[in-house]
């Protein structure tokens, strides 16, 4: 029988500084027939470690339509990121998954598609966006509102030009207030705030959104407002994990467990829970 | 169903016979406390006169510390490796008690499913439960009031102590097999008569400390209470309770460094514990003692009914009897119980 908290090997291949405390770190296989069968969803999450160190929680930040490898964005905040962050290229990792359920992406086709990202929140949506992205006929109107504390806090710097530069999605970048320099050129407020002045329109359309508690808070009070209705409103939660795999009882709220029944719920389904997360 | 019944005295006999086949685990005393331990290492008598064992024999299949695979440090990296589990013989648990055997019917299902723990199913392939009636409930027991009983188990032979000599019940094939066991002599209608003297003595000194009755839906409609503050004002954080729960089963997984490597361990966890679900971030959903109390109750009477059919409690009162400052988990279902009826 095959022991299922044991890692595959994967090395680092690239690692790029985000912020001053996120990096992203593109994975490969060491199996290489691994690499080619591997497969995934946007919007599950892997148990990846560091040997000697331990394992911790991540979403798979990159899109299953990049085939070949998978990218990280490790914030550093506690033993396994400090690992994490002291890696270099060519460094070994051990990783555990796919895990979890994943966003509704063939529910959201032929659909107009509103992601709400905040800070280290959008390392989830990336994989959805680029997904989406890929597949870009599939989706009506596509808009991404995107925010951070400060400029030095946003992350995928260089995406987020080439998503300013599309003219095939709508994208709106904001910095808290005091977040921005002389040169900023996006917005400045809260993401709720600019989500209440774009006003997207409800109809036909789902939102996804990832980012700070607040921020999450505040953006579907915003929604609710604007006509969204809860099932309308995707997010994906966070909880501390140790298995991934609904055996190890912590991640649960109430009776669903957010490594297996999650990470991805909808608002009708979250206004059911306790609140506990 | 053979019915046998073996004299005392062969007992030792018996199990040295079946420590042949098994790797038989079977209470002991240790240091003035009664122990589940395996009696290849162990010279020691097995006890037969004991309440219950202060930890459930859970440990057989779930060791408190169980390494899930070693690692070291290579020229081109890291590899891993599966821990050596060696299982020459398959497990056998002597005189493991009602409440406990239940509480393997839950562990079966938590280390199933869609994910198998080899590490559970492993040890607990072919096991052998050999389990005993409590002739003499304990004051802490309320078995019964959970939906089991002190004479019955989902075992493979099930023992009644008769003094001088003990009943034999075979249950399943494997158990009929072992009662072939020329130390066991067929039980005469006297014998059988004490047995059934013996089950209803046991059962009839049970009383039912609470009504289970539709105990997960009132549970269920408890969270938003104010009560939970007022009752988990007492706890100390010792984790106790669940450790020596035979049903609590969560789990932490952490790395152990050595020189060159190190490995990968799976270790007993506490629900009770504030960093049990505390995030890197310092947020924590469950940071208040209420609500870690909350959710131990919760997951134990509906979370685990909902999710997998079993209670998460069996009644065998070890929580109560050796937590430091007397929480009683019956007073807590009691004051839950009576606080949903006043609504009402």
């Amino acid at each position: 029988m095959n022991n299922i908290y044991t890692p595959d090997i994967m090395k680092v291949e690239e690692i790029k500084q985000e912020t001053s405390d996120i990096k992203t770190f593109k994975l490969i296989f060491d199996d290489k027939s691994k690499n080619k069968e591997f497969t995934f969803k946007a919007g599950q999450f892997c148990q990846l470690g560091v040997f000697g160190e331990g394992e911790a929680t991540f979403c798979i930040a990159s899109s299953p339509t990049r085939k070949g490898y998978i990218e990280c964005s490790i914030k550093e905040v506690g033993k396994v990121t400090r690992a994490f962050h002291e890696l270099q290229v060519g460094d070994t990792v051990g990783f555990r998954g796919p895990y979890g359920n994943w966003f509704p992406i063939d529910t959201m086709k032929k659909k107009n598609i509103i992601f709400v990202g905040g800070g280290i929140g959008l390392a989830p949506l990336r994989s959805l966006i680029w997904n989406c992205l890929d597949l870009r006929k599939d989706f009506k109107d596509i808009l991404i509102l995107y925010g951070a504390r400060s400029i030095s806090d946003l992350v995928y710097k260089d995406e987020l030009k080439e998503w300013e530069e599309r003219k095939d999605i709508q994208f709106v970048k904001t910095v808290d207030p005091g977040g921005e320099d002389k040169d900023w050129d996006g917005e400045i407020g809260f993401v709720p705030t600019i989500l209440r002045e774009i006003k997207p329109s409800p109809k036909n359309a789902i939102v996804v959104t990832c980012g700070p508690p607040i921020m999450i808070k505040f953006s579907v009070q915003a929604l609710d407002a604007m006509g969204f209705t809860p099932e309308r409103i995707v997010t994906t939660l966070e909880m501390r994990m140790k298995c991934g795999i609904g055996k190890c009882g912590r991640c649960n709220i109430g009776n669903l467990y957010v490594c297996k029944d999650g990470p991805v719920f909808s608002y009708d389904q979250l206004f059911t829970l306790p609140d506990e997360y | 169903m053979t019915e046998k019944v073996i004299s005392r005295e062969k007992i030792q006999d018996l199990l040295k016979k079946l420590g042949e086949s098994y790797n038989v685990f079977a209470p002991v005393q240790d240091e003035g406390k009664v122990l589940f331990m395996s009696l290849e290492n162990s010279s020691r008598d097995v006890v037969l006169e004991f309440k219950n064992a202060l930890k459930p024999p859970k440990e057989v299949f779930f060791p408190q510390t169980d390494i899930l695979f070693t690692f070291m440090k290579t020229t081109d990296g890291v590899r891993s490796e599966d821990a050596q589990r060696k299982k020459s013989k398959p497990n056998l648990i002597f005189a493991i008690r009602p409440c406990d055997v239940q509480a393997l019917q839950l562990f079966d299902k938590v280390f199933s499913g869609d994910y198998q723990d080899s590490l559970y199913l492993e040890r607990r392939e072919d096991s052998i439960i050999i389990s005993m009636v409590c002739s003499e409930p304990q004051e802490t027991c309320f078995c019964t009031s959970v939906g089991g009983s002190p004479v019955t188990a989902e075992a493979d032979i099930i023992l009644t102590d008769l003094g001088d000599q003990i009943f034999a019940s075979g249950l399943t094939e494997s158990g009929e097999k072992i009662l072939e066991d020329r130390n066991f002599k067929t039980a005469t209608r006297e014998f059988m008569d004490k047995k059934k003297e013996a089950h209803s003595r046991a059962e009839g000194s049970m009383k039912e400390v609470f009504n289970m009755n539709k105990i997960s839906e009132i549970i269920g409609k408890s969270f938003e209470k104010p009560f939970w503050n007022d009752i988990s004002r007492r706890c100390i954080n010792c984790y106790t309770c669940t450790f020596l729960c035979p049903t609590c089963h969560c789990f932490d997984i952490t790395d152990v460094k050595r020189k060159g490597g190190g490995e990968r361990i799976k270790t007993w966890d506490s629900c009770m514990s504030p960093l049990f679900t505390l995030h890197a971030s310092g947020h924590n959903p469950r940071g208040e003692e209420y609500s870690r109390w909350r959710q131990r109750l919760f997951h134990k009477f509906k979370y685990l009914p909902d999710n997998l059919g079993l209670l998460g409690c069996v009644g065998c009162g070890r929580c109560l009897d050796t937590c430091p400052t007397g929480m009683d988990i019956r007073e807590i279902l009691n004051i839950v119980i009576s606080e949903d009826k006043t609504k009402e």
